[in-house]
């Protein structure tokens, strides 16, 4: 029981088993990396819109399409838009529609898990059927349909992608709570009376919390990458708004002559889906379990 | 004697498990325990000792359907008919349980002044400085040393006597007038076990606490149960005074039972005797004694009809066609009263 806050012993035969312990109180290199990718991100998404002379709509007329140099580090676009700025701007779209995503998912999913794992039976049957025929419905074709008739909306998209989340997040609470109620101490909290709403604020919820909140990481991934390719087919922001999908798009026609236009938001896109499923992965080998 | 605080009578208990079998675990199973008085339980696994633990409280697995005729009488209240409310009520206040794994039985996230007090703090709040010190003084009461740093850990930091004795602090939290100990030492080594035992002992005689102490290890009984019930398929096949059952055991399984604890005296290397076979397939109920499949004094009529119950002495008595013991002189009719 002790052993893991023991003094890693530094002549250990194996590297497994001291590193894991090491892990547990600095992270890895790869975890730093990913999470100062993601904080680099998010804050440069949040503070470089408070400069002055930020404006990722405004047009540089004079250098369309240029090279990344001085001035403008990622070049501009055929509109002679600095492509930093944009897929700084785009940053939002995606984060907000995420954070979206992962609310309605989360406590939609939560909620029905916990019902499915805790009341079984018919209760169970019910909210499986309906996480399966959810999760039949093809969810691009679905949010550009809504799209095409409400016109395009952030909320809207993010509210769409979480509601198709939900079943993914019901079957791995539901996984968890399955298994949690018979565990020792539910039941011994059964035997001294305690009501079940009680048991599963405090013995249920504690022990699925970990599980669902690596599953946001993945949910989160799914909807940066889901409202990607809504703007770029163009049933994200309306164009001269920027988003990451949209940014893309407008590049692809010039890939050979200005690439960096479609790359830049691309690879800040890619790296920030890397970054997320990598921190997701490490949470779920170290505390899987938990 | 005073009015017993269980009284069980004509106890039957059938499962109906998810997959769809029904289990008739709990054959006509008597059993009375006054104040300050332990009863233990013997029998091997699946002789029905858990679930008889667990139709007291009414508490089974949320997947296991249960129903239970005959009646349980906690204090002359019958619990079988009380209503779910009631028996909520009664949950940690009136009879409460010590389970047989601390490691498991205690929510590792909730520090243990949480979990101890848990079976107060859900009938009233209680802010958190009174959380830590009735926790404190329950944990003093257990001899859990440094009580209030303690009652702050969480269960990981404690070893697994320390969390045994929390288990029993969280039971005797409420008050309860009984308290039922399935297997409470099984999971802790040899030294830690009498500890517990010795201080399950201390309570139930300082607070008058009727215990129910569920075993399979017969040994342990000697010199704190005043009443042993030896279980065998569901059913209890001989009860008496510890004394008179362990040295005069009239059923051929107490005796089998009794031959297969290792002793200290003897040869240094012999063969323990084991009771051959296997205990019943409970999905398969047979008209006849339990036992007899493996019972070496089995014949014919052991198999068809169920064994009568034979007196044995003053207050014990054992299900068997073919005693090891001549019968008392006393009338049959007797034993109702003296059990």
């Amino acid at each position: 029981m002790s052993a893991a806050e023991t003094v890693p012993t530094p002549t250990a035969p194996t590297a497994a088993v001291p590193r894991k312990k090491a892990a547990r109180r600095r992270p890895s290199t790869g975890v730093l990396a990913a999470g100062t990718w993601l904080a680099v991100v998010a804050l440069a998404a949040l503070l470089l819109p408070l400069l002055p002379g930020f404006d990722p709509l405004h047009g540089d007329f004079a250098n369309p399409a240029a090279a990344p140099g001085p001035g403008h580090w990622l070049g501009t676009d055929a509109a002679g838009r600095d492509v930093l700025q944009r897929t700084v701007a785009g940053a939002r779209a995606s984060f907000t529609v995420a954070g979206l995503t992962i609310a309605v998912g989360l406590l939609g999913g939560g909620a029905l898990g916990v019902a499915a794992g805790w009341f079984r039976g018919p209760v169970d049957k019910v909210i499986g059927f309906a996480t399966d025929l959810l999760m039949s419905v093809p969810t691009l074709i679905l949010v550009m349909i809504a799209v095409s008739l409400r016109g395009p909306s952030l909320s809207l998209i993010g509210a769409l992608i979480g509601l198709f989340t939900v079943p993914h997040f019901t079957r791995v609470v539901r996984a968890v709570v399955l298994s949690l109620s018979e565990r020792g101490f539910v039941q011994a909290a059964r035997m001294i009376g305690t009501p079940p709403l009680r048991i599963l604020r405090r013995e249920v919820v504690p022990h699925v919390a970990p599980a669902a909140l690596t599953f946001a990481f993945t949910a989160t991934t799914v909807a940066i990458v889901a409202e990607g390719s809504l703007s770029f087919l163009g049933f994200g922001l309306r164009p001269p708004e920027p988003s990451w999908g949209g940014i893309i798009a407008e590049g692809r026609t010039t890939l050979g002559s200005a690439p960096w236009i479609s790359l830049a938001p691309a690879t800040v896109l890619c790296l920030t889906v890397l970054a997320l499923n990598y921190l997701g992965e490490q949470l779920r080998s170290k505390g899987g379990r938990g | 004697m005073t009015s017993p605080v269980l009284e069980v009578r004509s106890l039957d208990t059938t499962l109906h498990t998810p997959d769809g079998r029904t289990l008739h675990v709990l054959h006509g199973i008597d059993l009375t325990i006054g104040a300050g008085e332990c009863l233990g339980v013997v029998g091997e696994s699946g002789s029905g000792k858990s679930v008889l633990a667990r139709t007291v409280l009414g508490v089974h697995p949320r997947t296991t359907r249960a129903t239970a005729t005959g009646s349980v009488l906690l204090n002359g209240e019958d619990l079988l008919t009380a209503t779910a409310g009631r028996r909520a009520e009664l949950l940690g206040t009136g009879v409460a349980m010590v389970h047989q794994d601390p490691m498991t039985s205690l929510n590792p996230v909730v520090r243990i002044a949480d979990q101890v007090t848990e079976s107060l703090t859900n009938r009233r709040r209680m802010p958190r400085r009174e959380r830590l010190r009735t926790a404190a003084e329950l944990l003093a009461a257990v001899d859990v040393p440094d009580p209030a740093r303690r009652a702050r850990a969480y269960p990981h930091e404690l070893s697994g006597g320390l969390r045994q004795r929390v288990g029993i602090a969280a039971a005797l939290a409420g008050s309860p007038a009984l308290l039922l100990a399935d297997e409470p030492t099984t999971a802790l080594d040899v030294t830690v076990q009498r500890t517990v035992l010795d201080l399950l002992d201390r309570h139930r005689e300082t607070r008058g606490l009727a215990t129910l102490l569920i075993t399979h290890d017969i040994g342990l009984l000697y010199g704190r149960a005043r009443r042993i019930a030896v279980m065998y398929g569901g059913r209890v096949v001989e009860t008496g005074p510890t004394e008179a059952v362990t040295e005069t055991p009239a059923h051929p399984y107490t005796a089998a039972l009794l031959r297969s604890v290792p002793r200290v005296t003897g040869p240094l290397r012999r063969t323990l005797p084991a009771v051959a076979g296997s205990p019943p397939d409970l999905s398969r109920p047979t008209p006849g004694c339990p036992f007899a499949p493996r019972c070496e004094r089995a014949q014919a009529l052991c198999s068809t009809d169920a064994p009568p119950l034979h007196r044995a002495g003053a207050g014990h008595t054992a299900a068997c066609h073919f005693p090891l013991t001549p019968s008392a002189a006393l009338p049959e009719k007797a034993e109702e009263t003296a059990a």
